[in-house]
């Protein structure tokens, strides 16, 4: 927390604004079919795609340095690095998600039905964050018998 | 267990589908649907995010399931239960009673597990000694999540002397437990982060009490409410090393520069508080010469390990009229405040050893941004324009004003009144009033018999919105003269931010049309969209926009009596800029 007068050198910001560009896509579908009287097949299904990311902080190199200041880019002697190119990269986002259900109804009489699906939930992670590669998937099956009353 | 449920989910379908009868007298009924059955769930790579709300110790096991929905009644009363049991941590339970005299009653208990993200910290990856920041994990095979478990219940007693009067009497409780997540810091001369698992035990309790009734053209209510809450889980503990130089690593006095230094704290602590509420409300019928509402609230908050409370105080009324039988106008005004307590924050002297550069005191007093008077006003015109055509015009007038809209932007400055003495002199709180015009038209339609519109278009015009001000880039200090401080020096705390940012806009518009249409019997189809842009072109380092784009289409259509597919799609883009400043040092 302390720098002095004779050593330190401030030579104010340098600053450059960024667009953050959010999109997303979700699509879904609900289908219910019965293919005869006693059989009955439905489909629910939502599949999504979403990004985020910063455009370039292009424009972060100092300007108002002296020509000789160890720091600045013009001085051919300096190692300071002002390449900012990719770090708006760093938070990137990009996922596709899909989550659907595919079953089957079939009628024992007028009040009872047994009915089976499948249920799968997945998510592929494109760009992975702070929290690792997000992809992955979860599969369910499921059966067992309704009755109205 | 398994089996103990299975069971137990076989005998209410038997009993549903057998028809044994919950009531047997003539004028009862009851009717439903019930169902048992199993399910296996399994996974493949990282759960995690995609099961955000999957137990996910019941996957890769056989698992009983069973849902109920009953309604039924009697001759004064009707009931419902319903039940959906998923898995030992998934399941919800509703009861509710209504008879015809006096008395309902309703249940609800639901429970569920939300699985939290873990961050791996791999973008933190310097060598200890180094001056790069570098982690340690103490819980590289944590897995976080919260069990939520809900029960609410509530009674309504009728008031016959009274008309629609009635008590109601409700009490909810939350509870979170499982774990989380939580990091350490040391200090800057170390970089070194940790992280661990943190127990979370909290139980959230609302008790409530309201009354109302109407007399004649007089109609008053009054809500009371009561909330606690509890964190039982012990806070952790982390030991802080002594403070260093960061660039020298000399222990010399450094400790003095920092608040702590070689000490066990503990860290990522959760205030216990409760909460008092008071609203009271009042309407008078006036007949042909309109409608009077009126209605007053008091909230008081207790942070019991600060000791720091909270005041909310507000009124509102409003005034409906019928101008004609095409056009009514509603007025409505509403005053708050929020007031919190002024916190002093007490540091260590910095430098404490250096009697001629150094003993600097900084304490100060922290004035909450959440301190504010809100006035607000609205006027709302409805007019029948034709058959089936609306005009709405709406405008709101409000003014937030603010003690202390941010004061992070706190920094000392030497006296320069007293040159060459170490006196500073702290910025002052950034007093702030933003006003707010917003104007709201809209316009609905029928087309046809078989469809309708609607247009909505808002400006709204804002006078020094929200920002933080003197929150980024630096003046330069290199011309700096030894007037700024003792023995030439120029210290961190020093350093002039003048920027102002925010994401608040001055002036924004929106426009959004819906539509549907009934193209035939069997099919129709309706869409939407919304554009937005939001400017502030006020700050003094950039200018703040914002685009929204949203437009979605559903269609329904059923081909034939054997087919029905419902399609949709929503498309949403927005885009937003920011500014980033990086101040430039060498040395």
């Amino acid at each position: 927390m302390e720098g002095s007068g004779s050593e330190l050198e401030h030579f104010d910001s340098t600053s450059s604004t960024s667009e953050y560009n959010n999109e997303s896509n979700v699509f879904f579908i609900n289908a219910n079919v019965t293919a005869t009287e006693k059989w009955t097949i439905f489909l629910e299904g939502v599949y999504s795609l979403s990004k985020g990311n910063f455009s370039s902080f292009t424009e972060l190199t100092p300007t108002g340095l002296p020509d000789d200041a160890n720091i600045s880019p013009d001085n051919p002697s300096s190692t300071a690095d002002y390449d900012f190119s990719s770090i708006n990269e760093y938070s990137d986002l990009d996922y596709a998600q899909l989550e659907g259900t595919l079953g089957v109804n079939y009628k024992l009489d007028k009040k009872a039905t047994v009915y089976g699906s499948v249920n799968l939930m997945d998510l592929q992670d494109n760009q992975a964050y702070v929290y690792g590669d997000l992809s992955g998937a979860i599969i369910t099956y499921a059966a067992g018998m309704t009755v109205g009353f | 267990m398994r089996t103990r449920n299975l069971l137990m989910c076989s005998v209410v379908l038997l009993i549903c589908w057998t028809g044994i009868g919950f009531a047997d007298e003539s004028d009862a009924f009851v009717e439903g649907t019930a169902s048992v059955g199993a399910h296996y769930s399994h996974f493949t790579d990282n759960p995690q995010r995609i099961g955000e709300y999957v137990n996910l110790d019941a996957t890769k096991d056989l698992q009983a399931d069973m849902m109920l929905d009953l309604f039924g009644g009697t001759e004064n009363t009707l009931y419902n239960i319903n039940l959906d049991y998923r898995d030992i941590a998934t399941k919800k339970f509703e009861f509710g009673v209504n008879t015809k005299s006096f008395l309902s009653a309703d249940f609800k208990y639901g429970s569920f597990v939300h699985n939290l993200d873990y961050d791996t910290l791999n973008n933190m990856q310097g060598k200890a000694g180094g001056k790069q920041v570098y982690n340690t994990d103490n819980d590289p095979m944590g897995r976080y999540f919260m069990e939520y478990e809900q029960f609410h219940g509530d009674v309504k007693v009728d008031l016959p002397f009274l008309t629609d009067g009635q008590v109601a009497l409700g009490m909810s409780d939350q509870r979170r437990s499982g774990y989380k997540q939580t990091m350490t810091l040391d200090h800057c001369a170390f970089c070194h982060v940790e992280s661990n698992a943190q127990r979370v035990d909290q139980q959230t309790r609302i008790w409530k009490a309201d009354v109302k009734g109407t007399a004649g053209p007089v109609s008053l209510n009054y809500d009371f409410a009561k909330t606690d809450f509890v964190d039982r889980a012990n806070s952790p503990d982390h030991q802080w090393k002594s403070a260093r130089h960061p660039v020298n690593g000399a222990p010399n006095d450094f400790p003095s520069r920092m608040s702590f230094s070689d000490v066990t704290l503990p860290y990522a602590q959760v205030a216990d508080n409760d909460k008092l509420s008071h609203n009271a409300g009042i309407k008078v019928d006036l007949k042909s010469a309109g409608t009077l509402k009126g209605s007053y609230t008091n909230t008081n908050r207790r942070n019991y390990r600060t000791g720091i409370e909270s005041g909310f105080n507000a009124g509102a009324f409003g005034y409906a009229v019928k101008l004609s039988p095409k056009m009514r106008l509603t007025g409505k005004f509403l005053a708050y405040e929020t007031k919190v307590d002024d916190a002093f924050v007490d540091l260590n002297n910095f430098r404490a050893g250096d009697l001629i550069s150094g003993n600097l005191n900084f304490d100060w007093n922290r004035i909450s941004s959440a301190n504010r008077k809100v006035y607000q006003g609205d006027l709302n015109l409805g007019w029948k324009v034709g058959k089936g055509k609306h005009l709405k015009a709406s405008w709101r007038y409000q003014v937030i004003d603010r003690p202390a809209m941010a004061q992070s932007q706190t920094t000392y400055l030497f006296d320069e009144n007293n040159v060459g003495t170490n006196e500073l002199v702290a910025s002052e709180a950034f007093e702030n009033k933003t006003t707010v015009n917003r104007i709201k038209l809209r316009f609905d339609s029928r087309i046809g018999m078989k469809g309708n519109y609607n247009l909505t278009y808002t400006y709204t015009d804002v006078d020094m919105p929200f920002m933080n001000p003197t929150a980024m880039c630096e003046e330069s200090l290199i011309d700096t003269d030894s007037s700024h401080g003792v023995d030439g020096r120029m210290y961190y705390f020093q350093r002039q931010r003048f920027g102002n940012g925010t994401n608040q806009a001055t002036r924004a518009e929106k426009l959004t049309g819906r539509a549907s249409y009934q193209i035939s019997p069997r099919t129709s189809i309706n869409g939407f969209v919304t554009v937005a842009r939001d400017n502030n072109d006020e700050m003094n380092i950039y200018e703040y926009n914002r685009d929204l784009l949203t437009p979605g289409l559903n269609l329904w259509t059923a081909p034939s009596d054997n087919l029905l597919f419902t399609l949709g799609w929503t498309y949403n883009k927005v885009t937003s800029n920011a500014n980033m400043c990086v101040p430039i040092f060498d040395g």
